[in-house]
Order: structure tokens, then C-alpha cells, then sequence
């Protein structure tokens, strides 16, 4: 099934597994709606009705809110975002509220609640196109996930959703697989066997998508994508590239990259958002921390450049990390 | 006469431990034992001590960054408050919070949230999760005049009234938020009218008068049990010390200030008292040295208990499982 | 220009040298020609010329190190240069290297002038074995050396010309497991006693040596010897061996031949290896086509060859390409012994002391200076008879120096 699919079928397993779980969002139980931006809550709230998958008013600050306060009154929320961007609407609940309600409290609150972002540039101008992982990878008390295929999407949602902490979901809007007026061009829609079983993608856990000996190459979500391509055109010039998916942002698989970086010696990391301050530069502090000595070449980042997501499609091509300047980034390594 | 039912002396007892609480601590924090500022509630205790006479220790309860008053009449102990003041293990908080953030879940208060407005859809959400899960069980969520400015506040009161959410926002009008009068932050000063705009039942109360408040906030309570909706109360208060500790209200006129005194809810409820015959000079002084008491053994409290270790900053970052990533080589 | 200072080639089959000796150090202003360092083959030990003037740079190899043959292990700068700048004309300039005499071009610093950049994995991998890093050759980004390069040069080391058993027992102490107390001395097996090692082992697995004995009465020759040191000519004893050798070998020539391979090659001139015992080991200088040499010239030159074998300056090419060898083992008491061959020759001869023993003349007992002869051959290329024969011969001139002059 695709992304957006695994996340329906996720939701709707939680929902039904247990009568706390529910739903808050724009659009996301409208008869006859959308299903929220991305279709993934389509024709859930025919099953589960209007009170579980609940409909708000445009007040993203309004709604986090009151989706952390219903999970720290016993509720679980899976509240969503249409657009990674409107986030920043509700930092102040996220960054204040959810993230440090646990520890303010003295480890007597919980805030079992999920939030998910889609996020990534599909020509649709600055303020809907921004990957804002690292905004959030920086606050402690988050947990942050970014599934790249269908089986991790589900797998970790659901073990969002049974988390006992704030998580939020990355989703990047290029991968889900929507069809219809909701399919997006560009999109890479990746198709992947999802077991029909109960299964949980344990948060915390990356995996390697491709073995190889001669580079790591750590990506996120669009970027594990860049990554893979990548690696298939290096393999024709002799070098065999390590793709790591770390799955979940925080808490990061370290010991998994850091592996990878004592076989391989090298390291690029490819992220969608722009260099500096990003994601990229806490890992590579990382490795530069713990693995310096089994580096033989420089670490490299491979970025969007530090301008907001533009618009026009030739400059958004230029913005996005693109296969060929991972390609080139490793062979710079060599 | 007043009704039998009103529970006016233990609403005295009450007004008068957060009174005599709030002056210990500038006490306190004047001779240098409390390593923070304060936001005293000094003059508004009806409000806190009216609302919180109708609520179980079920009910939730949302404050601000002026929330001692709101949490001793919540129930939450004078000892932990005092602790966690003092910046103790044994404070609510584990000395995690500090005075902003006072709090105990076990009688219902989450710690205070000290960002202007903030509590306001986290209420809201925790009477969309009472209503779902309880039979009667409700929110109620204090926050200042300033507060309703903030867009937070409006997206809550429109999604409590949309889905008539068991939630009271109380809304303690003291006129000042920090050192802005409404006149410079309102153009239109009729706070219960923005409630009443979204389709909250508003009520404007004498927030001095704990009878008052008391009777307002019932009928709220009751129509939030009844799962008829929200409600908005303004109290109309006054703060009769400084915004902070570092506050010499030099914006507020001393005849004002005045004004108010005559107007402490404290002394009016006394005089209530013994004119009703409830209580006599005898009496409200027992009561008084009951409050010192507690008082005075809540500082004992404070004062001796241990100081967190340093390294217990690592932990609660998250309700379970490890702390940050990256903590265990703090340790 | 800054110009390499490489490590020369030197023969065929050298890719490894020793360096023994710097001559300068860095900073110092060399002039071109003049001794620089010397380094040390399987044979000898050269002197090197500085091939250019200029101040020395970027010394990146210690003596003691195993350099590879035309590798860089220096460079020679003009004084004001920082080597990998635009080019400088090559200046001496007797200030102090280290500081530039120029400013800086476009104000932009030049920081890779003097270091040698290495990637930490590289450079653990390389103090794990004890490769000198600074001497190799960087092929990664921003021109450092890393792990591929030192891996290259690990893999590219000459099999140590070492027995498996020879080299663990020349371990490090801490190797070996025994009690440090033990050592008297290690002895790393490398440079010429390396090779003479790998040679000797070479030579007894390979070749079907077979040692003749015979004594020789060498009264005639010493007398013939006195007489020539008395009339003011310095004839040593190798020197008239070496000459006998000439006339044996002419006879014989099948004794004079080599084997490569499949073929035996038998020479046409006569080159004569001499052994002498020098301390870095046994070195052979070669004497050129002795059969077309007097005794004096051979004399004079063994002299001199063996002087410069002991000092360590005989060339390549003068201890290469002998034919034959002469071993004297007679000045340290030896009476016989059973020299190994000189591969790819096909023969040596060893020669004992001279003593004097009795010996019937007629019936009479008379002291004679007698001499044992020892031909080591190998079997594969000439047989025993003939061997014989050669050595028959070679005793024949030895006890009857006349026929030297037929």
C-alpha cells in the first residue's frame, strides 16, 4: 500500500484498539471531504464519527492545545497539521506546553499525544513547502519519528499513538501516494508491502537500507530516496554506499550511524532544509565526536541552500537536494 | 442572610491562608531565602477561593504564573508549595517548576502555565477528554485581563462554545496586565463581551466579594456538570502589590491603590461574618493562628528538606524510558 | 621551483632502501652536489648527492627508515618559497628558512605550505604498523594521505627476505615472550644482512652443492711471494690466488659459467669476486676480466676494492657480475671449509691457512707450507670429474707457480 494508505490503516487499528485515541485536525471528518490535506483520514470518520475524528476551526495554536490538554487528561490525540509550516503557529504549546509539561510537573503529568506534519517542497511557495524537523529535534521532551515507506509509516504511528510522550510524525507529502486531485506531482509514491498483522516499528530503531562499505550516507525521509539513487550510480563507478534510514529523528539510532561510520570512514548526510543550524549538523557533531578517528575524509552535508523554500519549479529543483549533488558530494570523499 | 449551603468560614480560612501565605513569602523572598520572583495574589484570594469551593478533586484545574492562590484553594499542600519555592526535592514539583509552575495533579492542578493565554486550549482539551471519559467532571482555566488578548485564548473559547466543552475560563480583571492598564490594551473594555462573541455565556462578578463568586461560579460549575456548556466569568479584582516582586507600581496611582484597600475581600468577608453571627474577634483569631501555624511549619518543611542532587536535572524529560539522548554523560 | 629530493634508482632489482644518514638537516641552504644523505642497499652504502640548491624542506624520512626507491623523502626550496605556491625563481637566500621573505599574495594565507595532512583513520592504521606516513604519497581530498595510501604502501613492502624462523626469533622482545633480561641484542634482519640471508638460504636449497677438498703444497708460492714483497711490490695472497684463478679458469671455463633458469650460461671473461668481511657483513666486490690482468694491477686493485668494501663506498655495479668467487677464510686459522655458492655462479673456491708441515722429500721429512683448497661447485651445472679437474689444476699452479708463466 502507499504512505498514506499505512497511516489510514494505522489510525484506524489504534482507534479501534482503544476508545481513547482520536482525532483532531482541519478537514480531516468532513462528509464528503478531503480526508484531511493528504487523504490519509479519509473515510474514517464514516467508521469512527465526528467526535473521534474531530473537526476544527482554523486555530492551529487552538488545537494542539487542546489536543495536549484531552492527553494529559486521558485522552490519546492524533492531531495533525495540514502543512508542516503551520507548526510554527503552535510552537508555544508544543515547545512549552507538551514538551515540558512532564518535566515541570516532576514526572507527574504525561502527554501522550501525537501530532503529525507533512512536510517538503511541492511547489506551493515558502510558507507550505518547509521540512521543520530540526526545529523540533532540538527541543527535549519531543519525540520525533519520519517514516520514508508504507511499513514504517504504520509501524511507527501506531507506536506513536501508544507512546507515552509527545510525538510528532514527519510525513513528507512527495512519498504518500495519494491519488486523485490530492496526488502531487513529483511525487515518488513509493509502494511497499505492509503485513496485514499486528506490527509496531519500534521508535528509536533506523535501519539500513543498503549495505555498502566505502560511505554512509544518512538521510530523511524524500532524501533516503536521493540517497538510494545515489547509491546505484556510485556502485557503477566502484563505490558501494551505506544508505542509513534512521526512522526515528529523536531519540536518533546513534550507535547504527556511528557502526556504519567505523566500517565506512566516510560521511555525507543529505537533508531538505536549508544547512545551517539543520538537522545534518548535530549528526555530523556527533560522529565527529565519537568516530573521529575512523573518519579518512571529511564529513559533508548535503543541503538546501539557507534561503526559504522558492517557488518557480527550475529553483525549487535547485533548493531540493538533488541525486546528482549527493553523487557528488561522495566523490568528493575520495 | 446568607444561604446555610455557602460555606463562608471555610472560604474565609482559605482566603486568609493565601493571604498570610503570600506575605511569608515576600517575607521569604525580602530576606533572600527564596531564589526566585514572585507573582503574589495578594487581594484577588475571592476569586481563587469562590471558583475552587465548588471543585472535587477531580475537576482540573489550568492557572497562571500567579498561581499560589489558585493552588491553595485547589488543595494543593502548603508544604509542597512552600518546598518548591524554596526550590526543594520535596517541592509539588520536585523543584522542577519554581512558583510559576506550582501545581498537583493529585488534587487536579496541573502545574501553572506561565505563558500568558497558553492554558486556555489545554483546558479546553481537558474538558473535551472529561466530557468524553467522566460523567461530570470538569475544567476550569484562571487567567488575567491580558490574557484576552492573546489569539490562543479566542481559539479556545471558540472551540469550547462549538463543542460546548465542560471548561469556565475565569477571567480575574485586575485591571493591569504587568504594568498596562486596559485602556491602552483594549479598545473595547468589555471583556465578557469577547466570550459572549464566540457563544459563551458570560458573567461579570465583583471579584472581591467571595459570596459573589462564589454564587457565579456555581452556576457555572453546575452547567458545565450538566454538559450544557461553557461559561466565561470576568471577576473584577485588584491587585493590591506588584506585578512581581520587582514591581514598585509606580504606574498605579497611590489613591487607587486606596480605593482598593478599602475594598480587600478579606476584612469584608470578617465583617460578613460577625455580623452574621458565623464568627467573632475569638474565633477569626483562631483561625488566624491555625494559618500561621500551618505557615510556619510549612517553611519548617522547606527549610529542611534536601536540596535536589544536581544530576536530577536529567530526569523527567520524559514520562518514561531514558532521559535526552545525550543526557547520560551529564551524569 | 622547489625540486624532490628522491631516492635514486638503483639497479634492477632494488625497490627498497635504507636511510642511513643525513648529511644536512632541515633548514640548512645545500648546494647542488654536495653530499646530502646516503642510504644503503643489500650491497652497500651510497653517498647522494644534493640534486639541486636550495634550502631543505619537508625531511620526511629518518635514518634508520626503509624508503622506496624514487620516492621523495625531502625537498629542496628556494629559501623565500613556500613550496605549492605559485613558483618562486630558484634564489639561495641565507635567511632563516622558516621565516617567508614575501608577503602573502591577495592577503589570502597560504596554510598548507610545511604540513603533511593525514586522515585520522589513516594515520591510526599507519602507527598501528609502523609505516612513516610522512614519506607517503597522498592521494585524498585537499591532498591528504589516507587509509588507501597507506594501505598501498603496506601491501607494496618487500616480502621480508627473512625465513619464517629467522623472524620470529629477531621479534621484538615483547613478541619472543621470553624475559627482557634474556636479550644480550636484537638485530633487526634488514638491509644487507637481509640480504645476504635470503641468498645464502637461497643458494644451499637450490644448488647441488658438492664441496672438494685437497691440500696443496704452497711452499713454491709463498717463496714467489716473498720475493715479489721484497723487490717493493705489495702482493697480497689474494692477489696470486687471484691470478692462479685466472689461468685455472681459462682451462676450465665450464667452471666459469652461471645458470639462469634452464641455461647455462659459461662466460667468456673472468670476474672475480672477492669476499671480504666488513661490519655490515660480507660484502663481494668484483675484480674485472682477471685473466687479462697482471698480478700487480690485480693486486692494486684488490687492495683497493677491499679497502672501500670495508668503508662502505664500493658502487653497485662493483659488486655485481662476478663469475666466480675466492673466499680466504686462512688469516682466522681456518683449514678447510665448505663455502656456499655465490648464486647464479657455478662455483668458489675456499682457501685455508698456510701451515707449515712436515712432509717427505724422498725419504726425508722437511717442512712444507701446506694449504687446503676448498671448491664448493654446483653439481647441476658441472660434474664432479671435471670439477676435479679444475681444482687438480688449480693446485697444480698453486705448487708449481712456473707454470703461471707458460
Amino acid at each position: 500500500m502507499t504512505i498514506a494508505e499505512a497511516l489510514r490503516q494505522a489510525i484506524r487499528e489504534e482507534m479501534r484498539r482503544d476508545e481513547r485515541v482520536f482525532c483532531i485536525g482541519e478537514d480531516i471528518g468532513i462528509e464528503g471531504g478531503f480526508g484531511g490535506a493528504f487523504t490519509v483520514t479519509l473515510g474514517l470518520s464514516e467508521e469512527f464519527g465526528h467526535e473521534r475524528i474531530l473537526d476544527t476551526p482554523i486555530s492551529e495554536e487552538g488545537l494542539t492545545g487542546v489536543a495536549i490538554g484531552a492527553a494529559m487528561a486521558g485522552l490519546r490525540p492524533i492531531a495533525d497539521v495540514q502543512y508542516g509550516d503551520f507548526l510554527f503557529n503552535a510552537m508555544d504549546q508544543i515547545a512549552n506546553q507538551a514538551a515540558k509539561m512532564t518535566y515541570m510537573s516532576g514526572g507527574t503529568v504525561k502527554v501522550p499525544m501525537v501530532m503529525r506534519v507533512p512536510v517538503g517542497a511541492t511547489r506551493r511557495g515558502a510558507q507550505h513547502a518547509q521540512s521543520l524537523e530540526a526545529f523540533f529535534t532540538h527541543i527535549p521532551g519531543l519525540k520525533v519519528v519520519a517514516p520514508s515507506t508504507a511499513y514504517d509509516a504504520k509501524g511507527l504511528l501506531k507506536s506513536a499513538v501508544r507512546e507515552d510522550n509527545p510525538v510528532l510524525v514527519f510525513e513528507h507529502k512527495l512519498l504518500y501516494g495519494s491519488k486523485g486531485p490530492r496526488s502531487e506531482q513529483g511525487a515518488l509514491s513509493p509502494i511497499g508491502e505492509v503485513p496485514d498483522e499486528e506490527y509496531l516499528v519500534p521508535i528509536g530503531q533506523g535501519t539500513i537500507r543498503r549495505q555498502g562499505h566505502d560511505v554512509t550516507i544518512v538521510g530523511k525521509l524524500l532524501t533516503v530516496y536521493r540517497a538510494l539513487e545515489a547509491a546505484e550510480q556510485l556502485a557503477r563507478e566502484g563505490i558501494e554506499a551505506e544508505v542509513i534510514d534512521p526512522r526515528t529523528l529523536v531519540p536518533l539510532d546513534r550507535d547504527m550511524i556511528l557502526n556504519s561510520v567505523k566500517k565506512t570512514g566516510r560521511l555525507v548526510v543529505v537533508e531538505e532544509d536549508n544547512q545551517t543550524g539543520g538537522w545534518a549538523a548535530d549528526i555530523v557533531a556527533q560522529v565527529a565526536e565519537e568516530a573521529f578517528f575512523w573518519l579518512d575524509a571529511p564529513i559533508k552535508r548535503v543541503s538546501a541552500p539557507d534561503t526559504p523554500p522558492p517557488f518557480a519549479p527550475v529553483m525549487e529543483q535547485f533548493y531540493v537536494p538533488s541525486t546528482e549533488r549527493v553523487v557528488a558530494a561522495v566523490r568528493s570523499l575520495f | 442572610m446568607p444561604d446555610s449551603d455557602v460555606p463562608l468560614l471555610d472560604m474565609y480560612r482559605t482566603m486568609l491562608t493565601i493571604r498570610r501565605f503570600e506575605e511569608r513569602c515576600n517575607h521569604l523572598y525580602l530576606q533572600g531565602r527564596i531564589p526566585s520572583t514572585l507573582h503574589l495574589y495578594i487581594g484577588q484570594e475571592a476569586v481563587a477561593t469562590g471558583v475552587c469551593a465548588h471543585l472535587g478533586s477531580d475537576d482540573y484545574l489550568y492557572s497562571t504564573h500567579r498561581p499560589h492562590g489558585h493552588a491553595l484553594a485547589k488543595g494543593v499542600s502548603p508544604r509542597s508549595i512552600m518546598a518548591e519555592l524554596f526550590g526543594k526535592r520535596t517541592g509539588c514539583c520536585q523543584g522542577k517548576g519554581g512558583s510559576m509552575h506550582v501545581g498537583d495533579v493529585n488534587v487536579g492542578m496541573f502545574p501553572a502555565i506561565a505563558i500568558v493565554g497558553a492554558n486556555a486550549p489545554l483546558a479546553a482539551g481537558s474538558a473535551l477528554a472529561a466530557k468524553r471519559l467522566t460523567e461530570d467532571r470538569l475544567a476550569v482555566c484562571f487567567m488575567g485581563d491580558g490574557a484576552l488578548n492573546e489569539g490562543a485564548v479566542h481559539e479556545a473559547m471558540n472551540m469550547s462554545a462549538l463543542w460546548d466543552l465542560p471548561v469556565i475560563f475565569v477571567c480575574e480583571n485586575n485591571l493591569y496586565a504587568a504594568s498596562t492598564p486596559l485602556d491602552r490594551a483594549f479598545r473595547s473594555q468589555d471583556l465578557a463581551g469577547r466570550a459572549l462573541a464566540y457563544g459563551i455565556p458570560a458573567v461579570v462578578v465583583d471579584g472581591n466579594d467571595v459570596e459573589a463568586v462564589y454564587q457565579a461560579a456555581g452556576e457555572a460549575v453546575t452547567r458545565a456538570r450538566r454538559r450544557e456548556g461553557s461559561t466565561f466569568l470576568e471577576a473584577q479584582t485588584y491587585r493590591l502589590c506588584g506585578h512581581s516582586r520587582s514591581d514598585p507600581r509606580t504606574y498605579r496611582s497611590p489613591e487607587e491603590e486606596e480605593a482598593w484597600q478599602s475594598r480587600d475581600p478579606i476584612p469584608r468577608l470578617a465583617a460578613r461574618l460577625k455580623q452574621s453571627d458565623l464568627a467573632s474577634d475569638k474565633s477569626l483569631a483562631a483561625i488566624e493562628q491555625d494559618v500561621l501555624a500551618i505557615l510556619d511549619d510549612a517553611v519548617a518543611f522547606a527549610e529542611e528538606s534536601p536540596l535536589p542532587e544536581p544530576t536530577d536535572t536529567l530526569d523527567h524529560v520524559y514520562w518514561s524510558g531514558p532521559a535526552g539522548q545525550n543526557n547520560e554523560v551529564w551524569r | 621551483m622547489a625540486t624532490q629530493v628522491l631516492v635514486p634508482p638503483l639497479g634492477q632489482t632494488v625497490d627498497s632502501v635504507t636511510l642511513v644518514a643525513w648529511y644536512r638537516k632541515e633548514g640548512d641552504t645545500v648546494m647542488q652536489g654536495e653530499m646530502l644523505f646516503a642510504i644503503e642497499t643489500d650491497k652497500a652504502t651510497l653517498d647522494i648527492e644534493a640534486p639541486a640548491s636550495g634550502v631543505l624542506r619537508q625531511v620526511s624520512a629518518q635514518p634508520g627508515d626503509e624508503v622506496q626507491v624514487l620516492s621523495a623523502i625531502a625537498l629542496l626550496a628556494a629559501a623565500d618559497e613556500k613550496p605549492e605556491s605559485r613558483p618562486a625563481s630558484r634564489r639561495l637566500d641565507t635567511v632563516s628558512a622558516h621565516a617567508p621573505a614575501q608577503p602573502q599574495p591577495e592577503g589570502q594565507p597560504e596554510i598548507r605550505s610545511e604540513r603533511i595532512f593525514i586522515s585520522p583513520r589513516a594515520r591510526r592504521l599507519a602507527e598501528e604498523h609502523g609505516v612513516p606516513w610522512t614519506s607517503l604519497s597522498p592521494t585524498g581530498p585537499e591532498d591528504a594521505i589516507i587509509e588507501r595510501d597507506v594501505r598501498a604502501y603496506l601491501e607494496a613492502l618487500p616480502e621480508p627476505r627473512i625465513a619464517p624462523v629467522a623472524r620470529r626469533v629477531i621479534r621484538t622482545p615483547e613478541d619472543s615472550g621470553q624475559a627482557d633480561d634474556e636479550l644480550l641484542e636484537t638485530i633487526p634482519v634488514r638491509g644487507v644482512r637481509a640480504v645476504i640471508a635470503e641468498r645464502m638460504a637461497h643458494s644451499s636449497s637450490t644448488t647441488a652443492h658438492v664441496t672438494l677438498n685437497s691440500e696443496a703444497d704452497a711452499t713454491a708460492l709463498v717463496e714467489l711471494r716473498r720475493e715479489l714483497v721484497s723487490d717493493g711490490l705489495e702482493i697480497s695472497y689474494n692477489a696470486v690466488l687471484l691470478y692462479v684463478l685466472g689461468h685455472a679458469l681459462r682451462d676450465h671455463p665450464r667452471l666459469n659459467a652461471s645458470l639462469v633458469q634452464d641455461t647455462i650460461s659459461v662466460w667468456r671473461r673472468i670476474h672475480i669476486g672477492l669476499a671480504v668481511d666488513t661490519d655490515r657483513g660480507l660484502l663481494v666486490p668484483v675484480l674485472r676480466d682477471v685473466g687479462h690482468k697482471g698480478l700487480a694491477e690485480l693486486a692494486a686493485e684488490s687492495q683497493e676494492l677491499t679497502e672501500r668494501a670495508r668503508a662502505g663506498t664500493c658502487t653497485p655495479e662493483e659488486l655485481d657480475g662476478g663469475t666466480f668467487t675466492l673466499t680466504n677464510l686462512g688469516m682466522f686459522g681456518i683449514d678447510s671449509f665448505t663455502p656456499i655458492i655465490n648464486l647464479p655462479e657455478c662455483a668458489i673456491l675456499g682457501v685455508g691457512r698456510i701451515r707449515t708441515q712436515p712432509a717427505f722429500l724422498g725419504d726425508q721429512i722437511v717442512p712444507r707450507r701446506k694449504m687446503w683448497l676448498s671448491l664448493s661447485f654446483d653439481h647441476r651445472l658441472v660434474d664432479g670429474a671435471p670439477a676435479a679437474r679444475f681444482l687438480q689444476r688449480v693446485v697444480q699452479l698453486v705448487e708449481r707457480p712456473h707454470l703461471l708463466l707458460a
